[in-house]
């Protein structure tokens, strides 16, 4: 291990400790500072975080908050339950075209599609769930992997849903709280999917605590004995995955309704691999680890535009690179190591 | 849909299906072996066969031969075949045991988990393509055409053409070899006794670094000499031609049952046969549903594949 | 621990400091107004990007020769031609205060997903070469110097007819060579015998070859883009059934690099595109870009030349700022080079003009215009 990652490792004990010694009101104010500063961030525009090519604002929607939010959905497939997932693009996807489908041909805006568009998602996960939990491992991986490219390709085969050209003229959300999203200030669109990232990662922190967040834990570490002990496995995984995928729902709504045109091309294999390395870059299983892996695996091939050609290259190597260094993430779990520690 | 086309040129479409199914089971045995000794998919692999093709690319080049007029005759063409192949299979085979030695060796020692292995993988994977990205700007690149592929046999739809003879003929030579590797060897029984048993393995005094350096190795060779093939029958490459390729050649694998050597093959040349069949009937666009959908359906039905996980356990 | 509160309330005043200079950022631009361009000038699609990139620099540069009152510049966004990637390129040429107007996009795909940015940020737009015909109904901003698919579609389905032949109709399922095929379908309806389609970037053509075969097809049209029609082309030559079929395709394919990559296989291939012959109608302007280039114009160098020329002449009435120029396009007449450039109500080009080329001893070469 190197200086540089002991130290970090330090930091977040320290944390930790303070965060264990803290009380309410500390933690509130810690919790009021943290959200405020992110909220504060599109404001900023501070030249060291700005993105040199492309616009800050449009950075922090997308790649930014859209990678964290779709992370922290995948999260509750691969990193609670353990599952591989090589298509959470799919979701993402059937997110995305409800809206603009909705948004064309129906008078409903976009808060009363959101229903829709998760709900749609959902039942995607329920199809697929239903007979792929079933299997295990790699088989699993491939069968979601096959499943982000249906989505796709039967986009591209649709006319009905625009083809490879897609859909247009996707509505905006009408203005609520007095914030109006119109299609050149990104910054709303950000400070919406913040607030909404914030309340999935109260509900999957709630839920993670409760029967389903044990019954995925069980399953994580080994599905026959789960099965042994009485756990309704099928129903947990499949849980997970409508979980995950009204998460992945959502996110695609947000991100059509702020980019107005979708195409199919805009949800490939591709996107899938890159929140899963969102998820085991920033540490499988601990929510904050997964933001922090969105946040720096979306940032970083903004940030290094200025490379043009080998911005991808040296992206790659990092990725390699910290892999072998924090095979477990940035921010790995351990919480369950440190309640054993602490009950010794 | 137009199921007649199945009558009329159900024998060119089989031909055109073997042939590709050839060249997906050299990419799928890479996939197989290296899932066999490691429990975990290669994802770079797809990117020793994208740098095989441009080996290749790059060897004729030097050639000079811009030539699409001009085919060799049959013997000049097999001396350059074979040493295109060979320095595709050492250019392939040392990328893919320098793969395993930056991407994998240190998580595997450190135990990690399958996840981060992969993640590597793909970072790994994203680093060769956008180099090979970078040095071919992105472009189609042309290769000559070097054997005349002009019919020598028609029967109906169908025709024989000497680069369709070559790739069939030049696999089944190769999957000879392969087989006696494997089981008539001791590379072979060092693969069969990791794949198997890892810990059993290494009592038994197994150099079982040695053995995955080689497994690589093998699985690197193959794609090489995949990608000669696929040189001569498609004659052009790109960055991301081990992508459209490589999901295929996994497919097979899976399809096959991943692991297994036999269901590799078989798996290979009964997802060539899908793949062209369906494309001719329903149209080229719905392939790859439909290759996904059987795979599903087979796996419902058998959950390891065609051919069951014969060089180990199922894993769980 | 009250050190980590303490930390990060700092931060966070010391961030809240910024937010009170932010507003500097807004201010007008500092230097010269600027005119971008959008296309790919890396990537597969990249030559016809430079060429349309260099025409547009051609254009400027001869205009702030002129020493005018308001010099121009040009930057330009490296779409790469992805649809994927033009939005978030454009949001930043809308945030860039000297952003006056674009060329471009090069493709439809990426233009249709750019223009709801332009649109909200009031940037006029010209394409050279996207024509695509729902672009023009959509947005109040776009342009474009050619006819549209709509045109040239009739064109293809009309050479097809004339060759007497029955027609095989492939598209790679983007939203140019799939629009263009809808409409080819649609105008040669009686002598269409097939239909099927690709994906993009493949390479395995033998089951759509087999399919042309079974039915018989004396010609194919192909709508996409030339990396595949190469491909395509060479396997249906290899197969002795379809060895002698008529090739038939629009602008897409139409490049240098389908020569080179098809080989002596493009020979004869029925090609149209909107874009004019740039060594018949402007041998002048052709023989400075060689000059200043060192290279071969491309197909719609002249088009994007000229489409920078209208913004010039924008520029040159005085029409400096974004709602000015788009104003001005709308009732703008402009002697350009080799046609007079006015637009109709939807942006459409009011001449429309359409050329036939093929290809001959390994050159691009202009057979005729058409009607």
């Amino acid at each position: 291990m190197t200086k540089t990652t002991k130290s970090s490792l330090n930091l977040r004990t320290k944390f930790g400790d303070w965060w264990e010694g803290a009380n309410a009101a500390q933690r509130t104010i810690f919790r009021v500072v943290l959200i405020g500063l992110f909220f504060a961030l599109p404001m900023l525009n501070n030249p060291i975080i700005d993105t040199p090519e492309t616009s800050f604002d449009s950075v922090l929607f997308y790649p930014l908050i859209m990678f964290s939010l779709m992370a922290v959905g995948l999260n509750v497939v691969v990193g609670k339950s353990g599952i591989l997932d090589l298509g959470y693009v799919a979701f993402f996807a059937i997110g995305a075209y409800t809206q603009a489908v909705f948004s064309n041909r129906t008078s409903l805006n976009f808060w009363e599609t959101l229903p829709f568009a998760m709900g749609f998602a959902m039942l995607a996960g329920v199809i697929l769930g239903l007979p792929a939990l079933r299997l295990r491992g790699d088989y699993l991986a491939i069968i979601t992997l096959g499943f982000g490219e249906i989505v796709r390709i039967v986009a591209v085969n649709t006319e009905a849903i625009g083809g490879s050209s897609g859909l247009t003229d996707i509505e905006g959300p009408t203005a609520i709280f007095g914030m109006e999203f119109t299609v050149n200030d990104p910054r709303p669109y950000y400070w919406l999917t913040l607030t909404m990232l914030l309340l999935v990662i109260w509900g999957v922190i709630r839920l993670s605590h409760r029967k389903p967040g044990r019954a995925w834990e069980a399953i994580r570490e080994d599905e026959d004995v789960a099965e042994f002990m009485g756990v309704a496995t099928l129903k947990y995984k499949l849980w997970a995955f409508i979980i995950g995928g009204a998460v992945g729902g959502l996110a695609g709504a947000v991100y059509a309704s702020q980019i107005r045109s979708i195409q199919p091309e805009l949800f490939t294999l591709n996107l899938s691999i890159m929140i899963l390395a969102c998820v085991v870059f920033g540490g499988m299983g601990n929510i904050w680890g997964v933001i922090v892996g969105a946040v720096i695996l979306g940032y970083i091939p903004e940030k290094l535009r200025f490379l043009s050609d080998y911005r991808i290259v040296f992206f790659g190597l990092l990725m390699v690179v910290m892999m072998n260094i924090r095979p477990n993430g940035l921010l790995p779990r351990q919480k369950r190591e440190k309640f054993q520690e602490k009950s010794k | 849909m137009d199921f007649s086309i199945l009558i009329t040129n159900f024998w060119s479409l089989g031909l055109d299906g073997i042939v590709v199914g050839a060249i997906y089971a050299l990419i799928s045995l890479g996939y197989t072996l290296v899932y066999g000794v490691l429990r975990l998919i290669n994802f770079a692999h797809s990117e020793i066969f994208m740098i095989g093709t441009m080996a290749v690319y790059f060897v004729i080049l030097q050639f000079g031969f811009t030539g699409y007029e001009d085919p060799l005759p049959l013997i000049k063409f097999i001396g350059i075949f074979l040493l295109l192949a060979t320095v595709a299979a050492l250019v392939s085979g040392g990328s893919a045991v320098l793969l395993e030695i930056v991407a994998y060796r240190r998580l595997r020692n450190m135990n990690a988990s399958r996840l981060s292995s992969l993640i590597s993988a793909i970072g790994a994977s994203f680093v060769l393509t956008e180099v090979f990205r970078i040095i071919s700007d992105s472009k189609n690149l042309d290769f000559p055409r070097l054997i005349n592929k002009d019919p020598f046999f028609t029967w109906g739809s169908l025709y024989l053409s000497a680069d369709k003879v070559l790739v069939i003929v030049g696999a089944a030579i190769i999957f000879f070899f392969l087989n006696r590797i494997i089981n008539h060897t001791k590379l072979g029984l060092g693969i069969r006794a990791v794949s198997q048993d890892e810990r059993t393995a290494i009592l038994m005094g197994v150099n079982v670094n040695r053995i995955i350096s080689y497994t690589f190795l093998l699985g690197g060779v193959l794609a090489g000499v995949g990608s000669a093939f696929y040189m001569v029958f498609y004659e052009t490459t790109k960055a991301n031609v081990g992508f459209l390729v490589g999901i295929s050649a996994f497919t097979a694998a899976v399809l096959g049952g991943i692991g297994n050597v036999k269901g590799a093959l078989y798996g290979s040349f009964a997802l060539g046969l899908i793949q062209q069949y369906t494309s001719a009937v329903l149209g080229y666009n719905w392939r790859d549903v439909v290759t996904f959908v059987i795979l599903v359906l087979v796996l419902l039905i058998k959950p390891t594949g065609l051919f069951g996980e014969a060089l180990q356990k199922a894993r769980v | 621990m009250k050190k980590i509160i303490s930390i990060v309330s700092a931060s966070a005043v010391a961030l809240g400091l910024t937010v009170a200079v932010a507003p500097s950022a807004f201010a007008a631009c500092g230097g010269d107004l600027k005119i971008y361009f959008q296309g790919a000038l890396t990537g597969p699609y990249a030559e016809t990007g430079i060429n349309e990139y260099n025409g547009v620099k051609l254009a400027i540069d001869k205009y702030n020769a002129t020493s005018p009152k308001t010099k121009l510049a040009y930057d330009a966004i490296d779409t790469e031609a992805s649809g994927a990637k033009s939005p978030a390129l454009a949001a930043k040429v809308v945030a860039d205060e000297c952003a006056l107007g674009v060329v471009g996009g090069m493709y439809s795909g990426e233009t249709i997903n750019a223009m709801p940015i332009y649109d909200g940020g009031g940037v006029p737009v010209i394409s050279p070469s996207a024509t695509n015909p729902a672009l023009t109904n959509k947005s109040p901003y776009f342009h474009r110097v050619v006819g549209s698919d709509l045109v040239q579609g009739p064109a293809l389905a009309q050479i097809a007819i004339g060759l007497k032949s029955k027609l095989f109709v492939v598209d790679d399922a983007t939203a140019y060579g799939k629009g263009l095929a809808t409409i080819v379908k649609k105008n040669a309806s009686k002598i269409i015998v097939g239909t099927d389609g690709v994906t993009e970037g493949t390479t395995n053509f033998t089951s759509v070859v087999a399919k042309v075969a079974k039915a018989k097809a004396t010609a194919v049209f192909y709508g996409g883009y030339y990396p595949e029609a190469a491909i395509f082309i060479k396997a249906l030559r290899d197969n002795p059934a379809t060895k002698k079929v008529a090739f038939i395709a629009g602008d897409g394919v139409l490049d240098g690099e389908y020569i080179k990559l098809a080989k002596r296989n493009a020979e004869g291939t029925y090609l149209t595109a909107p874009g004019e012959p740039m060594d018949k109608v402007a041998p002048a302007l052709a023989k400075e870009y060689k000059a200043k280039f060192n290279r071969e114009h491309g197909l719609y160098t002249l088009e994007a030349y000229n489409a920078a020329y209208v913004f010039t002449q924008g520029v040159k009435a005085g029409k400096t700022t974004r709602a000015a120029l788009a104003d001005w396009l709308d009732t703008a007449v402009v002697k350009a080079v080799g046609s007079t450039i006015s637009f109709s109500a939807t942006g459409d080009p009011d001449k429309i003009v359409m050329n036939q080329y093929t290809i001959k001893n390994g050159k691009m070469v202009w057979v005729k215009k058409l009607s």
